[in-house]
């Protein structure tokens, strides 16, 4: 898997729908007109935040300040999380990734 | 045949990384099947995509499409087993992974090739305690032990503690590569009687390749936890099924008659590797050379009762019950016990495996009523032949379609969601009055239920567009047959 970029802009897919359900978030991955159950990835709170940042496509770098401003972490600590994060979410088709914007 | 060949050639992939040759008569769709049953989908992927021969071109995007499902499927699981260890360590339960929860994000190049059926959590302590934190969180299942006899290997969980190892993704700490070891080769040894699926094994292939083992001290682990012969049985047969790089400073001995035994065998590796029959009760016998009366005694009278009852009188009744009933060959009461689906847990029996952690009602709901509908993996054999385990079925909400004489439904029962067939209710039963359901092969009619408890019905089966999910007169049959062994039960019963 290629690692994300800072600079490059993540969307959500249009493939997984996020339910917040009692005090849990998860993806629901949608299959025809259908929710698939047996693959359903439940989020913890930075990546429920994470998911609810990008609403709207945002940079990575965008996203790594929202994260640095709500979680009060170092920015180093922040990226190394979210690319962690993200490139699993870019593979498991939740998040798709863009090219880069300067 | 084809089956057995497919094995063969994902063993020899599993043995020496590389794709082995295409033997003939072997189609690559036999091949990916295979790979699916044994876990090896992501590694033959990945071979595919190395080596790209030709007669494996038209299984790439599937297998692709296959790898990113489950790669979705185990990070959440291992999600699951962060947010147990979680919920432990906010109440001061130490708690490590195990098996695959242990291994997904360390020993494989993605989590995705190492697919796991369920989330293997050991306590350390306070057992009884951390049962009931996870029951309340919606959890049910935790090992005290990495067989189903505990005491029997007893192992120090300060030392499994100290020894933890950092992880590397959403698992914080795992246990000490020597510790996973030693638990691979119990659970396969002991728990399974040396026989595995094929990504098992490679479990003893990827720890002893990418771990820094320290020999001696797994040695020295498995003296005090009196598991020399597991490991050493274990190392051997991990040896011959995937050529596991086993030290030779790292070779326990073996009971004589059980190494007889294994090494007649050692020629034909396929006869450890599932769907091949383990025969667990000799393998048991023989790892525990010596110590026969306490494996009778540790496997029989467990730590508790399954209602929690810790006292001796109570534990022995239940092992005399429980020796019956495997002195009779059989479990539980044959259609009651059957009638289980969809990863809700059925009550927990000691000495059997882990379950899988059930996703909440609350999601099914809201899916339920957000979506046309939902798609679900049958668990269970208790419909069969009208659904058969591990097929996916399309259930429609109640609200969206009304349940009917006949319909497979899915149904909340006193021990967690049922998929039975509806054989009393809409269009026949009064409104208000209870509706009930029953297993295809079960016995005995579930107990009566609400029809707000009968949250969808089956729309269809996925690859098989002609079954036909209502039969209203199967349901009425069923109903019939329901009634009469319940009239059978109540003769017996008053007979003198």
């Amino acid at each position: 898997m290629r690692r994300p970029r800072p600079g490059q802009v993540f969307s959500r897919s249009t493939r997984l729908v996020g339910r917040r359900i009692g005090d849990r978030y998860v993806l629901v991955p949608v299959v025809g007109e259908g929710a698939d159950l047996d693959s359903v990835l439940d989020l913890d709170r930075v990546a429920a935040f994470v998911w609810d940042e990008l609403q709207e496509p945002r940079t990575g770098a965008a996203i790594v300040d929202a994260i640095v401003e709500r979680f009060e972490v170092e920015r180093e600590r922040a990226e190394g999380d979210l690319a962690f994060l993200l490139e699993r979410l870019v593979a498991a088709n939740a998040v798709v990734a863009a090219g880069e914007r300067r | 045949m084809a089956e057995s060949k497919a094995r063969g050639f994902l063993r020899e992939l599993a043995a020496s990384g590389g794709l082995p040759p295409l033997p003939g008569g072997l189609a690559a769709p036999a091949v990916a099947q295979a790979a699916r049953e044994q876990g090896m989908i992501g590694v033959l992927l990945a071979a595919v995509e190395r080596g790209r021969p030709e007669w494996a071109a038209p299984l790439v995007e599937p297998l692709a499409s296959e790898r990113r499902e489950l790669l979705v499927r185990t990070l959440g699981q291992l999600g699951l087993a962060a947010r147990v260890l979680a919920l432990l360590a906010a109440r001061g339960i130490r708690g490590l992974p195990l098996k695959g929860a242990a291994l997904a994000e360390t020993a494989y190049d993605v989590e995705s090739d190492r697919p796991m059926s369920d989330v293997d959590v050991l306590v350390l302590e306070r057992f009884t305690e951390a049962l009931t934190v996870l029951r309340a969180a919606g959890f049910v299942e935790l090992h005290r032990s990495v067989v189903s006899a505990p005491g029997l290997f007893p192992f120090d969980p300060d030392g499994v503690w100290a020894r933890r190892r950092a992880g590397r993704g959403q698992i914080h700490d795992r246990p000490s590569a020597e510790d996973l070891l030693l638990h691979l080769a119990l659970h396969a040894a002991f728990q399974h009687g040396l026989v595995l699926s094929l990504v098992q094994w490679l479990d003893f292939r990827r720890v002893l390749e990418r771990e820094s083992i320290d020999p001696a001290r797994v040695l020295s682990l498995a003296a005090s936890t009196r598991a020399e012969a597991p490991l050493a049985a274990a190392l051997l047969v991990a040896e011959a099924v995937v050529d596991a790089p086993v030290p030779a400073a790292l070779r326990p001995r073996l009971p004589p008659r059980l190494r007889r035994r294994l090494e007649g065998r050692l020629g034909d590796p396929l006869g450890f590797v599932a769907p091949a029959e383990p025969d667990v009760a000799r393998v048991r016998w023989e790892l525990l050379a010596g110590r026969r009366t306490e494996l009778l005694w540790r496997t029989l009278v467990q730590p508790e009762t399954p209602a929690g009852d810790v006292r001796l009188p109570a534990r022995l009744l239940f092992a005399l019950g429980r020796g019956l009933r495997l002195a009779r060959g059989g479990g539980a009461t044959p259609g009651i016990a059957a009638a289980h689906d969809l990863g809700e847990a059925p009550p927990p029996a000691p000495g059997d495996g882990p379950r899988e952690v059930p996703f909440s009602e609350e999601l099914l709901r809201d899916c339920l009523g957000s979506f046309p509908h939902v798609r679900l993996t049958v668990t269970g054999r208790c419909m069969e032949p009208a659904l058969r385990h591990g097929e996916k079925v399309h259930l429609v909400g109640s609200s969206r379609r009304a349940p009917r004489v006949g319909d497979i439904v899915l149904a909340r029962q006193k021990d967690g969601l049922r998929l039975h067939r509806l054989v009393w209710g809409p269009p026949l039963a009064l409104r208000g009055s209870a509706w009930r359901t029953k297993a295809d092969r079960g016995l005995l009619l579930d107990p009566p239920l609400a029809a707000a408890d009968v949250l969808a019905s089956v729309e269809s089966v996925e690859e098989r567009p002609g079954a036909r999910s209502r039969r209203a007169g199967r349901a009425l049959l069923s109903l019939a047959g329901g009634i009469a062994a319940r009239l059978r039960r109540a003769r017996a019963e008053a007979a003198p």
